[in-house]
């Protein structure tokens, strides 16, 4: 039998070239399509490419009409790059790895219109998880809000207030119910524990032998006693500890109830704010009115942020241990795909230089062309070896020439360290109306945005400052100028009135915000000379009403939870006495008999009958420690 | 149509003058199309070696699509086995090196359904000839000279696509 065909040798060569040219005329489109699905996989919106040439030969990679739709606006483009050359790796192609020696992006654009709707039709439980992930916390952050009119009068309803809705009760009847199972757990415990028959036969040994005269006994008598007085020691030694056992468990429990009262505690005064909220109470300290009145607008600038924060976090990981992911799509299952790095070898993506051409358009004072350069972006940092870096600068020779990014993301090690400072000179930001004012606010088109922002481990730290020379505040409406009769006190009118008059005067707007916390949820917190201003303002102004309605409040939420708190906080002090009286007395007792067991067993071995023999100095006697 | 071609190649690859070992070796090679991911490096050489080798081409279409039902239901286990050797701590040097590897990287075996696939078909290759092998040899001797006679198999050897098997019958 032969083993080979050799008539289908030229047969399999040509199935060979078949598969080569079905590979050529198909890779651009397979190319175009596996970027349009993982960019769109990634930013949650339509990614789509005009056309991808990749030429083997030449390993080189021409992306055109590439448009990234703003998953918050379907018919506007995050950014619209006419082409992208890329030179590539040969060599690491066929280890299925891109490595983009340099690339040239040209003519980049933000926030163009689309003609079509950029949202997804089929997107996949994990389509713009990162969008989502920066979504939820934006919308997670508390916003404080500015109404003055729940200060005023009766519109502050505090007896309509159930207790039902209040933490504080639950915590309280959940610590209740801590005690009384620890009360229960302890009774059980103590029902096989009875230290009473031990406590009784020591008393009852202890009596006998000191009214014997140990003198007169003979040995055998002693060594007996001896042995009774041992035999009883170790009875007590072992009741007491089970019931230093049986102390601890109630310790522990007594540890745990005590936490349940700290959290009661908690529950008020997150109770107390629950019901500012409810009767429009609002806080007036210079942090929430400054998140009052900037909040939203801080945080749609910082959207795109803390999307480029979250999205290096996924797609950027530290470290070298393998990293799983979804298979690709197909008929059969996808499974797990597995990506194993390994050391000082090529990264799976990696741009070693890329260079790009930004162009800002308007007649803002931002417009103008930009350059930026980043080194080193990969996907597997640790592999490479080296950090991230990027900056960009102004290109163009109009408009202010001190704009800067410098960056730097290293994930080299096990810990990140990322860090970004940014200075934004001539940012033009559009009027926004501020919530609750009735008046809205034009920053112009000469703010200035200043960002530092560093990251280490799982800890972010940032700073974002938007500093603002010639403001101009308008009145919405006719409001300004309209005549008539004075506002009643506590009616929108007067509030919006009591705000215009702090606000309109002050010519120079800095906001400050604070990014501080865990990278998943990080705390953010505002300040700005207009929120101290009016917070000052309305302090002085409404100091009486504000008194009023905190201390009606106060005095609502505490009288439909004193009650259940003093009741737990006593039967908490009446378990802790029930411990002590249970377990403290018994054992003190038993250290006393203990202790008497000792001196008479110390006295039983030290005599020999008939004989007491001296003590010799430093030489202990037999028993003694 | 289809399965009429379907039910020519089975009775082709049962019915050839190949040996009943070149049919079973074909149907062995025949079952990696189909219990692995079709559009996979590794099914390219073994199409290449099905074609090169002197295996039984019928047969060799005969346990692709014998075997297609079976790899989507086996699926599952295949996902587990490969998830199990690619998690393996020991053998995680060896998939690092083969990741670093070109060409091989190509294959995508660091996909735990082509991994496991792949394993349990190698596995089951000798033992999948053997049984084959015995089979058609069983059929041969006791079912093949009363399907002879019948209509279905005079069709299907004096149709046109016949004379182009034979030229790579084995």
């Amino acid at each position: 039998m032969k083993l080979f065909r050799w008539k289908a040798i030229v047969p399999a060569l040509l199935v060979l070239a078949l598969v080569v040219v079905v590979w050529t005329l198909t890779v651009d489109l397979a190319v175009r399509r596996a970027i349009e699905s993982a960019g769109s996989e990634v930013v949650g919106a339509r990614v789509e490419l005009q056309g991808a040439r990749l030429r083997l030969r030449r390993a080189d990679l021409v992306l055109t009409g590439l448009q990234v739709a703003d998953p918050n606006a379907p018919m506007r483009n995050l950014v619209e790059v006419p082409e992208v050359r890329a030179a590539l790796n040969g060599h690491a192609l066929l280890m299925k790895k891109i490595v983009v020696e340099s690339v040239v992006v040209r003519g980049v654009r933000f926030g163009t219109p689309r003609r079509t709707s950029g949202a997804l039709t089929n997107a996949s439980p994990t389509t713009g998880l990162v969008t989502r992930r920066v979504l939820g916390w934006i919308n997670g952050i508390p916003r404080p809000t500015l109404d003055l009119e729940g200060l005023v009068g009766a519109v502050v309803r505090v007896p309509a207030i159930s207790s039902d809705s209040l933490r504080t009760p639950r915590q309280a009847r959940l610590v209740a119910a801590q005690g009384d199972s620890l009360r229960t757990a302890l009774e059980a415990e103590l029902r096989g524990l009875d230290p009473r028959p031990t406590a009784d036969s020591a008393r009852a040994l202890v009596d006998r032998l000191r009214s014997a005269d140990l003198r007169r006994m003979n040995p055998i008598q002693l060594a007996s006693s001896a042995s009774d007085v041992r035999g009883m020691i170790g009875r007590v030694g072992g009741m007491k500890a089970r019931l230093d056992t049986a102390k601890a468990h109630a310790d522990r429990g007594l540890r745990s109830l005590h936490d349940g009262v700290t959290g009661i505690e908690e529950a008020r005064r997150a109770d107390l704010t629950f019901v500012h909220g409810l009767v429009h109470l609002p806080s007036f300290d210079a942090p929430d009115v400054s998140m009052a009145l900037f909040g939203p607008m801080v945080t749609e600038r910082l959207k795109p942020l803390m999307y480029w924060v979250n999205l290096a976090e996924e797609y950027i990981p530290p470290g070298l241990d393998p990293r799983r992911r979804t298979g690709p799509r197909r008929l059969r299952r996808t499974g797990t795909t597995f990506d194993f790095p390994l050391a000082h070898a090529w990264p799976t993506f990696l741009v070693e230089r890329a260079a790009a051409d930004l162009v800002i358009g308007g007649r803002t004072a931002a417009a103008g062309s930009y350059s930026a350069r980043i080194t080193g972006a990969t996907t597997e940092p640790a592999v490479y070896g080296r950090p991230m870096v990027f900056a960009a600068e102004r290109s163009s020779t109009v408009g202010p020439r001190d704009l800067k990014v410098n960056g730097t993301m290293d994930r080299t090690g096990a810990v990140p360290r990322d860090s970004l400072v940014t200075l934004v000179p001539g940012v033009a930001i559009p009027a926004f109306a501020v919530p609750r004012t009735g008046a809205s606010l034009d920053l112009g088109d000469t703010s200035v945005i200043e960002l530092a922002l560093a990251r280490s481990g799982p800890e972010l730290r940032g700073r974002w400052r938007l500093t603002s020379d010639a403001v101009h505040w308008a009145r919405a409406g006719d409001s300004a100028t309209a005549t008539g009769p004075a506002p009643r006190i506590g009616s929108p009118a007067w509030a919006e009135a009591l705000i215009w008059r702090s606000v309109a005067a002050i010519p120079r707007v800095e906001i400050v915000a604070r990014i501080s916390g865990p990278l998943a949820s990080p705390r953010l917190a505002l300040s700005s000379n207009v929120g101290d201003a009016l917070a000052d303002t309305i302090k002085r102004a409404m100091g009486a009403e504000l008194e009023r309605a905190e201390s009606q409040v106060r005095a609502r939420v505490d009288s439909l939870v004193a009650g259940q708190v003093a009741e737990v906080r006593g039967r908490v002090s009446a378990l802790e006495g029930q411990v002590v009286g249970q377990l403290g007395a018994p054992r003190q007792q038993l250290a006393q008999l203990e202790d008497e067991l000792n001196q008479l067993l110390r006295q039983v071995t030290n005599v020999v009958p008939g004989v007491r023999l001296p003590a010799l100095p430093g030489i202990p006697r037999p028993g003694r420690p | 149509m289809l399965l009429l071609k379907w039910l020519q190649s089975m009775v082709r690859a049962l019915n050839s003058g190949g040996t009943p070992g070149q049919v079973a070796a074909g149907i062995a090679l025949g079952a990696s199309l189909g219990l692995t991911p079709l559009l996979s490096l590794h099914n390219l050489v073994v199409l290449l070696m099905a074609m090169v080798l002197d295996v039984s081409l019928a047969g060799f279409s005969l346990g692709w699509t014998l075997f297609v039902p079976v790899g989507f239901l086996l699926d599952p286990l295949f996902d587990a086995v490969g998830g199990k050797l690619l998690a393996a701590p020991s053998l995680a040097p060896l998939w690092t090196r083969l990741a670093n590897t070109p060409i091989v990287a190509l294959s995508g075996f660091n996909n735990t359904v082509v991994l496991g696939s792949v394993v349990c078909w190698v596995a089951a290759w000798l033992p999948l000839f053997f049984l084959m092998r015995w089979l058609v040899a069983r059929y041969r001797a006791t079912l093949y000279e009363r399907l002879r006679k019948t209509r279905v198999f005079q069709v299907v050897q004096a149709s046109s696509l016949y004379q182009y098997y034979r030229y790579f019958r084995p």
